[in-house]
């Protein structure tokens, strides 16, 4: 077991769903918004950060290297580096464990990391067709030429093509993410009535949560809308009114005619950005900082993409072997939701001796998860999932949930697109 | 090198340069014109095949002509004698067979560019420091070398006019673009890709108008336009102000005479307008500019710090207007209120603030985003530790303001400088609670903020001169005019400014037309009359400003009991139902609630009665501050009044005003009046000496008070 890195401090903006209260700002400047204000809580000083990570998805083509953009904006010195990192829904975690592999090999003392996702900018892009047209219009010399070429264009040439859309689809079987959860739903044998009761148990544990303050201290509230004119302080897609009727009345969006994922039980397309600050530990002591806590390991794993929902499961394996730990030895969990039936799927494959040794190449299940430990202040269903931003939210949420009940070791897992797993192992004590 | 100027022949190529001594930069004085006629008669004698004239100096061409030594000139003789000789020297210029080609790396204003308008070709660095352009209108004057004549007949009069009236100055690749100049090249390697150009002579160009400049260059063109731009400026200038509608009329008729007689009818028209009143008082306030400009400089091997980080207490509409002042130069700003309300506020303020910019495309959209995001809201004092400095603008309550700043001050780096933004309330009083009260000192700023240019740095008698100057320094950086004052109530510009709104009332208490008095002041070139001002400010503002004036002053400011009344019957102004007027159909009418209030009844005025009466006592209370040294000199009294309030800039400020308008016959007429109010007009003590001595307050391009 390797030493544990400092996460001094962690913040971020809230969560809200594409094409409302965030829609004005970009991802660049929801991050710089968020790192400003870590700075500005934060004991280290701006000259100690030695590089800035930042991971997003959907990479915005007006901030190429969105972390470079994002450190300049949020008044760190020209002379601090930095570099974006892609790991589909686990960006946001891949730039905290980044930062940490870099702290623990020495290269790196202090640094900023984090997500930031606007979904609500994904671009629309013209299809081939249209480019062609394009194409063929510039080459042209003559006048005749020119008429013969803008007497082929056809409406349907404007179609245009929803990034969005592509990005939420795996490039290589094909199938959406949507797709991926009904398939889990298929294997396990998960309900239409089960997905619905999770969706709203989700809702009712981040109503309770927003309720009680208890995600008050991860959030920083943010200047928005064209003018500026708007404090937005809360995330805006938990519903705390929500009732399984009118769950259970959503059609199958996904799979209309046979499915079980509707939008209700699946998490909503989110803006948002959350970043932490990470020191070595050598250093968390010689400044005698007071850490949220401690990153203590991390294990990616990958796994078929048509289930990639499932990924947290292969990650968590993983980590636990390295670290001879059983899934008793973590107080809290966070398990990603993507979909209410991939999060269901998990919570059975890690209580199932068949699927360890199916896909696992394992004698015995991981270990099955207790409700009452897991994510017990809302998932993603309710407080959304900003895909490059969530991973870093995971980890921010747990540290002060873990803190608050005075409790040491958590889980942050999640499932990521492409077919992989990725968790990571905090603790609040070092 | 200890000449002005020197000639080089190398070949066929002839180079003057040019290096006034003992200057930072050329300007055209007397000594420099020397030189030059002596080079040209000698130029003359074998003109090269090619001259080219080159600054020496650094990030400059020709500042321009000399203003000390025109300040210097009085009558309409001297003027117009500096005007031929100029004319004289660059007519020979003209007229030199030689292609002549003036080489532009920095400053070519004015005379320098009426120099470069005389040669044939005009090569320009592409610097942000190489700035062309004819400031002179806003002298008071109109360009009277030859640059009325020679710039339209350059770059078409649809470019020349704008330029000339606005006296606003381009960038090398502007002028490249509007013809002004021929070629422009990278400032860092400028004269060594200009000399390997120049192996080939260029050809003097001819430049061919586009069909609008032609059209507008018929008679009737030249009619047309020159009405719309008379229009233009009578809407802006009101008819102050006379330089840009003589250079209308210079520019419109001299395109259709010969060279001479349009020459000759600049220099007329030139020497009239600078030796006149208005002309000599907007010079005088540029000279009071640059000095303050120029004054408390680092010292040498000092610097001053860049602000990088600062925070702002209280987002209300100066909070916020604050935050986006600095912000905008690139600090980055805390800005903390009590509830996220507020902050939503003065984040509103700031975002107006910069869409304003976006609108005028002075900002991109871009710029203003990354200036909002410079400013971070917060209820708690997060990321104030950073802050170099800090500007309170809380409730104008001294219970308050102490609190706010004894609690903020222990938030703060023992480095940071602490402002409290207030416009009566003692900045002494405020110190006394503090631990660092060395560090702490009043920052005035004016609604609103983007567009005042007076910030009053306001010190009390523990304040540290070394914060002091740091802070003047950050103003000027800002873009504003810094003027420092002394901590008495109302400080300068408010102090002054009370008892003329306050005379305004009295006089409506006693019957005279409110409507007509507005209308006399603006006349008189105020931007707005005293009850519009009022309405404006805010009555309930404006009372508070006065009953601290009352606590600290005594019976001689006593308001009058119509604002009282006003402010309990709630006539606030224009953000209440209004004030003294009201708006009808779009239209400022008289309040019908305030003609109740006052009874109704109103008489016609006297225009003197009225300046007098608003004026004089103003005057007095001036008096009264340069004796008390509230302020160091009358210059900088008259500079903050024109700057923080509006004043007229034509008329110099109140000093200015008083000693055009006669110190004695204001200081009798004070006299008069105080027989009846002996508190409200009794003649300050330094009127009194300076009447008895004979002198005046102020002195125009000279030594002052």
């Amino acid at each position: 077991m390797s030493e544990a890195v400092a996460i001094i401090d962690g913040y971020r903006t809230p969560f809200a769903k594409a094409g409302t209260e965030l829609k004005d700002l970009q991802a660049d400047h929801l991050g710089a918004a968020i790192c400003r204000e870590l700075l500005a809580r934060s004991p280290l000083q701006r000259q100690d950060i030695d590089e800035v990570i930042f991971g997003n998805v959907i990479q915005p083509a007006h901030a190429a290297n969105i972390a470079r953009v994002i450190a300049l904006k949020c008044g760190l010195p020209v002379s601090i580096p930095a570099c974006t990192v892609h790991r589909n829904c686990a960006s946001g975690m891949e730039a905290i464990t980044t930062a940490a592999e870099r702290i623990l090999s020495g290269r790196l003392t202090c640094a900023l990391a984090g997500g930031a996702e606007s979904m609500s900018n994904a671009p629309l892009l013209f299809g081939p067709a249209m480019t062609d047209f394009f194409g063929k219009l510039m080459r042209a010399k003559s006048a005749f030429e020119k008429l013969k070429i803008l007497s082929s264009f056809r409406l349907s040439y404007l179609k245009p093509v929803i990034t969005l859309q592509l990005g939420l689809t795996d490039p290589v079987c094909g199938m959406s993410m949507g797709i991926t959860a009904e398939n889990v739903a298929r294997d396990f044998n998960i309900t239409r009535l089960q997905q619905d009761q999770w969706a709203l148990e989700s809702h009712q544990r981040a109503a309770a949560a927003v309720k009680a303050g208890r995600l008050q201290p991860e959030i920083i509230p943010l200047s928005a809308g064209s003018r500026f004119d708007k404090i937005i302080g809360e995330d805006n897609s938990i519903r705390a009114e929500q009732n399984l009727a009118s769950l259970q009345k959503l059609r199958p969006y996904f799979d209309p005619l046979c499915g079980t994922v509707t939008v209700g039980n699946a998490c909503p397309v989110t803006d948002g950005a959350a970043a932490v600050s990470l020191c070595s530990s050598a250093h968390a002591h010689e400044k005698q900082l007071k850490p949220l806590g401690w990153l203590r390991d991390w294990a990616v794993a990958g796994l078929d993409g048509s289930r990639m929902g499932l990924g947290p499961v292969h990650a968590t394996a993983i980590l636990l072997d390295r670290n001879g730990w059983s899934m008793n030895d973590f107080d809290l969990i966070e398990i990603n939701e993507a979909f209410a039936a991939q999060f269901l799927g998990c919570e059975i494959a890690f209580a199932s001796d068949d699927y360890a040794k199916a896909k696992l190449n394992r004698s015995v299940k991981v270990g099955a998860i207790d409700r009452d430990r897991v994510n017990v202040n809302g998932g993603a269903i309710a407080i959304g999932h900003p895909v490059g931003a969530t991973g870093a939210r995971l980890v921010i949420t747990i540290l002060h949930e873990l803190k608050r009940r005075g409790l040491q070791r958590g889980l942050a897992t999640l499932c990521i697109g492409g077919g992989q797993g990725m968790a990571l192992a905090l603790e609040v004590n070092s | 090198m200890s000449s002005s100027c020197s000639y080089q022949l190398a070949g066929d190529h002839g180079y003057l340069h040019l290096h006034l001594p003992d200057r930072k930069v050329n300007v055209l004085c007397a000594e420099l014109l020397d030189g030059l006629e002596k080079l040209m008669s000698e130029i003359e004698q074998a003109p090269p095949k090619l001259l080219a004239i080159v600054s020496d100096k650094d990030a400059c061409f020709i500042a321009g002509a000399d203003l000390q030594e025109i300040a210097k000139l009085k009558s309409r003789e001297d003027f117009l004698q500096a005007a031929e000789r100029g004319q004289r020297l660059f007519n020979r210029l003209a007229q030199l067979p030689s292609t002549t080609i003036a080489l532009i790396d920095g400053v070519c204003l004015g005379g320098g560019l009426e120099l470069a308008l005389a040669c044939d070709i005009r090569w320009v660095s592409d610097s942000a420091k190489t700035q062309l352009g004819l400031p002179e209108v806003n002298l008071g004057f109109i360009p009277g070398w030859g640059g009325t004549q020679r710039l339209p007949r350059q770059i078409g009069i649809l470019k020349a006019l704008p330029m000339i009236l606005a006296g606003k100055s381009i960038d090398g690749r502007r002028a490249l673009k509007t013809g002004l100049a021929e070629r422009c090249f990278a400032s860092e390697n400028f004269l060594n890709r200009c000399l390997e150009e120049l192996k080939n002579i260029p050809k003097k160009s001819h430049r061919k108008n586009n069909w609008q400049t032609r059209l507008m260059s018929t008679s009737l063109g030249l009619q047309f336009l020159a009405n719309r731009a008379r229009k233009d400026v009578m809407k802006r200038s009101k008819g102050h102000y006379p330089a840009p509608l003589k250079a209308i009329e210079v520019i419109s008729k001299g395109l259709k005479l010969p060279m001479a007689d349009a020459l000759q009818m600049e220099r007329q028209s030139f020497a009239e307008l600078a030796s006149s009143a208005v002309s000599q008082q907007l010079v005088r306030l540029f000279h009071l500019g640059e000095n303050n400009k120029r004054s408390g400089g680092p010292g040498p091997g000092e610097s001053f710090a860049n602000l990088s980080h600062s925070a702002v207490l209280g987002a209300g509409v100066m909070g916020g207007g604050i935050a986006a002042l600095l912000s905008l130069k690139g600090s980055h700003v805390r800005m903390k209120d009590i509830n996220w309300q507020g902050i939503s506020s003065g984040y509103s303020a700031a975002a107006r603030v910069y869409q304003e910019r976006v609108k005028r495309k002075s900002m991109s959209r871009q710029e203003m985003d990354q200036a909002m995001l410079r400013i971070g809201g917060c209820l708690d004092f997060s990321g104030f530790k950073d802050s170099q400095l800090v500007i309170e603008a809380v409730l104008e309550k001294m219970e308050v303001k102490q609190k706010v700043l004894l609690e903020c001050e222990s938030h703060l780096h023992e480095k940071s400088i602490i402002c409290t933004n207030t416009s009566a309330l003692s900045v002494s009083t405020m110190a006394s609670v503090l631990n660092r009260p060395e560090r702490f000192c009043g920052l005035h700023f004016f609604n609103p903020v983007h567009r005042m240019p007076l910030v009053e740095v306001i010190s009390h008698p523990g304040s540290d001169p070394q914060v002091i100057q740091q802070l003047m320094h950050w103003v000027r950086k800002w873009g504003k005019t810094p003027v420092l004052v002394r901590d008495v109530p109302g400080f300068l510009v408010n102090r002054i400014l009370l008892p003329y709104m306050v005379e305004a009332a009295n006089m409506v208490e006693e019957g005279w037309n409110p409507i007509s008095i507005d209308r006399i002041m603006e006349h008189f070139g105020m931007p707005m009359g005293p009850f519009m001002l009022a309405d404006e400010v805010g009555l309930d503002v404006g009372a508070k400003v006065a009953h601290i004036l009352r606590e600290g002053y005594g019976p001689r400011m006593e308001a009058s009991s119509l604002l009282d009344r006003m402010v309990e019957h709630k006539l606030l102004g224009r953000k209440g139902d209004g004030g003294f007027y009201t708006e009808h159909k779009k239209q400022k009418i008289l309040n019908p609630a305030f003609k109740k209030l006052h009874g109704g009844n109103f008489r016609e005025p006297d225009a003197n009665e009225v300046i007098h009466r608003l004026l004089f006592i103003m005057i007095n209370e001036a008096c009264r501050c340069l004796e008390e040294g509230v302020v160091d000199s009358a210059a900088n009294l008259d500079l903050a009044m024109i700057m923080g309030t509006g004043y007229p800039p034509f008329r110099g400020g109140p000093c200015a005003t008083a000693d055009t308008m006669g110190l004695p016959m204001i200081l009798h007429k004070l006299e008069g009046w105080s027989s009846m109010h002996p508190e409200r007009y009794r003649p300050a003590n330094l009127l009194k000496q300076i009447v008895a001595e004979g002198k005046t307050l102020t002195a125009p391009g000279g030594q002052e008070l």
